[in-house]
């Protein structure tokens, strides 16, 4: 019973959280992080629970393609002469959303423990964290826009304040300028959702007005062609469409309004261009903010390095992928054109970031900053492999985006260990950390070969399918959508991220021992505490790079529907 | 022609309509005798009660069809009466408000505020243009007057150059009347022979009497380039009477703007294209007002820049010239009441209590009232226009039917008004952003005025209670809509 509202469990349940926090009295402030921690044990219960249950389904891609559904009616509005407007609480997943899912689920627990020694203003910390985790939840199983687009903004709000309230010296500055980056993002996506859903109907609500099918009778394939048809001949009257945000009826072209400004027979220019290239540009650079792609990028760096150490984890672990989700499931699925039109310039930006991000790496004296630009280059990969629109590639930047949740997830809590000890990020004041710290530094080197690509690990499994996609991309018309000189350039990205890795190994943790400013005591090896934060994500890296089958068999379905939707249009 | 007596009999009969008029009018004398008598206390519950009944008089007698009364003077609809209802709440809120803390000069502060919704009243029920200009005229002087009410010299200032401003532009008006009236021979605008001697007149004398009057309107609602006195004015003006500066004459002026745009419009048959003007006057009033209060040090200052740029985003319903965005423009300034009238609430009470004007006072007030610190952020959130607010739903509400408008007519301006409507949300997100920014990240400088132990005062309840109609109007916009929708725009 409770099995059909998993997915709302997994959202209300953080949020409710919260809320009792709130309200909880200044004695038990000790108890704070259990709750935090027993909703995240609660989550990963029911995300097991959603793995073996979710069966790849070899669907088309639509409704039917998604499992967990849940669709409650949320607003209806009469707009008249305009017809109806309809928004659903509407949720479920699929292979492109699963994944990210239990990957979320994943990192809000390590997020949680990693904070276990927060000691200043306990209870609002936990409760934005509580309030994160639910609208992240919330943004991946979301399939109404207008939910999705709550859930996005919701985000921001929290997020600001846990770097603003509990980071590093330049907090202020850092979680303004996120705010406001990712808002300017937000505001593209806002004038495309506004596009959309004057734009598309709701088939079954449609035939229910026309009189097609009585309230609550199932909808057949049947009668949504007979609705398409009489839509795309123009048959119905206005005031007879019911508009949607269903995430879903907007990729279909069928259900777009044919005079309608985003309407994919004859598109309507704005200021000579097509209304629709334009959607597509447009909620590319809002999600690409959020990835973030270079040159949209420059937030990235500070909100880093200034977040405190769990929300860094949740920055890079979660938040970045959902800037990569929303090209999947919004830009390019309900611009496919846009998508093919522009795959020549979305692939040569996935590798500029790969190249650029790689090079600024190299070039980081802070370690915190290495990292966060090796996350720039390292999600260059999935726009890279988006583009390719193969079903390697694409797969490959799910795959992506899986394994870096897991890998610049422990990479930032690296960082945070050694922060905690020394409150110094710079690179060149340690040396010869290994004699000092054997078990850190074994992590360590795991950590920076698994995010380098060594096979074994899932970066590798990931940054092949990749390549593989990218070096034969499909074709359109005969022309494939990328030269091949894309995918040789990415290969150079990785050379990089070797040099930057095993520069830094070199430079910190082999040679003398030596520490600038601190006394050699404090530095102690990793406790038993931050062991365990360790020990998942590397079970994950190693899980997903030697039995890639466990996320592929997963996603493989769903990604293929993906790749034909886009590319039959 | 009509003898004397069908007149007279046809005045009775309208003032039958009248009610909620009379009600207020009944009220504005009863205060000043209560006041003659020396019984202060009596005032707040009085005028609390005066308004209560207005508003059940609204509800009760809600119009069926449109009528004309007092000889075709007043034009009396299901629209006007929701405007009036939207009035009627700003000045029960503003009263509210104003329990806090002691004003000089009670009396006359309640009697002067009735006298701005009774003029908002008449602006919104106005169909000739004489009547227009008492209806400003009426709020304009009682604003005059409330200005002064800190009784300073910055107060003083403040009122001589909304006063010297206010009648330069009334007189601009009364002079653009005349250039109308010259033309049309008639000052019934919402009759079908003005808009027919409209749309026969010159374009020359027409444009200047018809922007002539806009000058006026436009003067009244702080839209850019006519909004010089409103930093001045709510910077110097007691906090609860900028509360009902910032809603009842703005939202009156803007009614009047939106039946007055149809009529110049002209079915788009006029020569003049009014729609691209309004539209660069919107823009012009987004950006001037949110970059301006990007700078501005004190809290109240700050949101007379808002508000400036909230007109601007007022406007854009007007411009989508639909029945879908005039009721978005009523849900728009049904929730710009409440979350304006909230934040005045919230930042009169801290004014009140620990002599907070500037925004670097703000530091660290979370620690003594957490709850007004976390309302205050969901209301800046709103005024932003971000979700889960209603701020948010109207704006997706009115940039939705600008949309549609835009792709009815492909007026470039209009897509520009879209564009930087929606923009401008990042540049309010920095200033409205300040307020938090310091309640919450910078910690107390100096001790807090007022010590006293009870920090959970009764303005917990009254803002959590309008932050709570924020919340539920995104969540079910709908219950607000349904009643909305149920209005007979004439169009």
């Amino acid at each position: 019973m409770l099995q059909a509202y998993s997915l709302s469990i997994l959202i209300f349940l953080p949020l409710l959280a919260a809320f009792l926090l709130v309200f909880m009295p200044k004695p038990l402030k000790g108890y704070y992080k259990f709750i935090a921690l027993g909703v995240s044990i609660i989550q990963l219960i029911i995300g097991v629970n959603l793995y073996l249950d979710y069966e790849s389904l070899n669907a088309p891609y639509s409704i039917d393609a998604f499992q967990f559904v849940e669709r409650v009616p949320w607003i209806n509005l009469d707009l008249q002469s305009l017809g109806k407007l309809s928004a659903e609480y509407f949720l479920g997943i699929d292979g492109l959303s699963v994944g990210l899912v239990l990957l979320s689920i994943v990192v809000l627990l390590i997020g949680v423990l990693a904070s276990w020694n927060i000691q200043e203003k306990v209870k609002a910390y936990f409760s934005l964290y509580l309030v994160l985790n639910a609208s992240i939840i919330g943004c991946f199983v979301a399939l109404d826009f207008l939910l999705f687009y709550l859930f996005f903004e919701f985000m921001l709000l929290p997020m600001y304040f846990l770097i603003g309230l509990w980071g590093g010296p330049r907090r202020e500055y850092a979680s303004i300028k996120f705010f406001l980056y990712t808002l300017l993002g937000s505001i593209f996506i806002l004038i495309v959702m506004i596009g959309l859903y004057t734009s598309v109907i709701d088939p079954g609500a449609t035939a229910t007005e026309l009189g097609l099918i009585a309230d609550g009778q199932p909808l057949t394939p049947f009668i949504i062609d007979q609705v398409q048809e009489r839509l795309q001949n123009g048959e119905i009257m206005p005031n007879q469409l019911v508009r949607t945000f269903n995430m879903v009826f907007m990729t279909d072209a069928g259900n777009v309004i044919p005079d309608s400004f985003l309407s994919t027979l004859n598109p309507q220019l704005v200021l000579g261009h097509s209304a629709r290239f334009i959607g597509f540009l447009l909620l590319f650079v809002g999600f690409a903010i959020k990835v973030p792609v270079v040159p949209f990028h420059t937030w990235l760096p500070d909100a880093h390095v200034e977040a405190p150490t769990p929300i860094s984890v949740v920055l890079a672990g979660i938040l970045l992928k959902i800037g990569g989700y929303g090209l999947f499931r919004t830009a390019y699925l309900m611009f496919p054109d846009g998508a093919v039109h522009y795959a020549w310039w979305v692939g040569l930006l996935g590798v500029i970031s790969i190249i650029y991000g790689a090079f600024n790496a190299l070039a980081s004296e802070d370690l915190k900053r290495l990292i966060a630009f090796s996350s720039v280059s390292h999600m260059g990969f999935v726009l890279l492999g988006l583009a390719a629109l193969s079903v390697e590639g694409v797969s490959g930047a799910i795959y992506q985006m899986v394994s870096h949740g897991f890998i610049s997830a422990a990479l930032f809590l690296i960082a945070g260990v050694i922060y905690d000890r020394t409150h110094d990020r710079l690179i060149e004041n340690y040396s010869g950390l290994a004699s000092q710290m054997p078990k850190y530094t074994v992590i360590v080197v795991i950590f920076f070969f698994a995010s380098l690509g060594l096979p074994g690990f899932s970066g590798f499994i990931a940054e092949i399918l990749v390549l593989l996609g990218s070096f034969g991309s499909a074709t359109v018309e005969g022309i494939p959508l990328l030269p091949r000189g894309m995918a040789v350039t990415a290969v150079f990205g990785l050379v990089l991220s070797a040099a930057y890795y095993l520069w830094t190994i070199q430079r910190m943790f082999f040679g003398k021992y030596h520490v600038k400013r601190v006394s050699s005591d404090s530095i102690i090896d990793i406790n038993k505490r931050e062991f365990t934060l360790f020990l998942p994500l590397i079970v994950f890296a190693l899980m997903l790079g030697i039995f890639p089958s466990v996320l592929l068999d997963l996603i493989n379905d769903s990604v293929v529907s993906f790749v034909n939707t886009i590319l039959k249009f | 022609m009509d003898s004397l007596t069908d007149k007279i009999s046809n005045n009775l009969i309208s003032l039958s309509y009248f009610t909620p008029e009379l009600i207020l009018i009944a009220g504005l004398l009863l205060l000043i005798i209560v006041d003659l008598l020396k019984k202060k206390n009596l005032l707040f519950p009085l005028s609390l009660v005066v308004l209560g009944l207005a508003t059940w008089q609204l509800l009760i007698s809600w119009p069926q069809e449109a009528l004309l009364l007092f000889e075709g003077f007043i034009k009396l609809d299901q629209a006007s009466t929701a405007w009036r209802l939207i009035l009627v709440i700003g000045a029960f809120i503003s009263i509210l408000i104003s329990a806090r803390g002691t004003l000089r000069s009670i009396g006359e502060f309640y009697t002067l505020t009735f006298g701005i919704v009774l003029g908002g009243h008449l602006l919104v029920l106005s169909s000739h243009l004489l009547i227009v200009y008492l209806a400003i005229e009426l709020m304009s002087i009682s604003a005059y007057a409330l200005t002064l009410f800190t009784f300073d010299k910055r107060g003083s200032e403040a009122a001589v150059k909304y006063l010297v401003f206010g009648a330069v532009s009334s007189a601009i008006m009364l002079y653009g009347i005349s250039w109308i009236y010259t033309l049309t021979g008639s000052l019934f605008f919402l009759e079908p022979e003005f808009t027919g001697a409209l749309l026969s007149a010159p374009i020359v004398p027409l444009s200047i009497g018809l922007s002539l009057v806009l000058v006026g309107i436009l003067f009244k609602s702080g839209a850019v380039p006519f909004h010089v006195w409103s930093p001045d004015v709510y910077t110097a003006a007691p906090t609860p009477v900028v509360a009902l500066f910032s809603v009842v004459p703005k939202l009156a002026a803007v009614a009047f703007l939106a039946k007055w745009f149809l009529v110049i419009h002209l079915f788009g048959l006029g020569s003049i294209d009014w729609v691209t003007i309004l539209s660069i006057l919107a823009i012009l009033s987004m950006l001037f007002g949110n970059f301006s209060a990007l700078r501005q040090q004190n809290a109240k200052r700050m949101m007379a820049y808002s508000s400036i740029a909230h007109t601007g985003f007022l406007m854009v319903p007007i411009v989508s010239l639909s029945e879908q965005a005039t009721r978005g423009l009523l849900f728009y300034a049904f929730v710009f009441l409440i979350m304006n009238l909230a934040t005045f609430l919230v930042i009169h009470f801290f004014e009140q209590k620990q002599r907070i004007r500037n925004i670097k006072e703000y530091a660290g007030i979370v620690k003594k009232y957490p709850l007004l610190s976390i309302l205050l952020v969901v209301l800046m959130v709103s005024l932003v226009g971000l979700p889960p607010t209603a701020g948010f739903t109207a704006k997706l509400l009115i940039f939705t039917s600008l949309w549609e408008s835009y792709a009815v007519s492909g007026k470039p301006w209009v897509l520009a008004l879209f564009i930087f409507g929606l923009l401008n949300t990042v540049v309010a997100l920095f200033f409205y952003l300040k307020i938090p920014f310091y309640m919450i990240f910078r910690s107390m400088e100096s001790q807090p005025v007022d010590n006293e132990t009870n920090s959970f005062p009764y303005e917990n309840y009254f803002a959590g209670l309008l932050v709570l109609a924020l919340l539920v109007l995104f969540f079910k916009p709908d219950w607000l809509l349904g009643f909305i929708n149920k209005i007979n725009f004439v169009f």
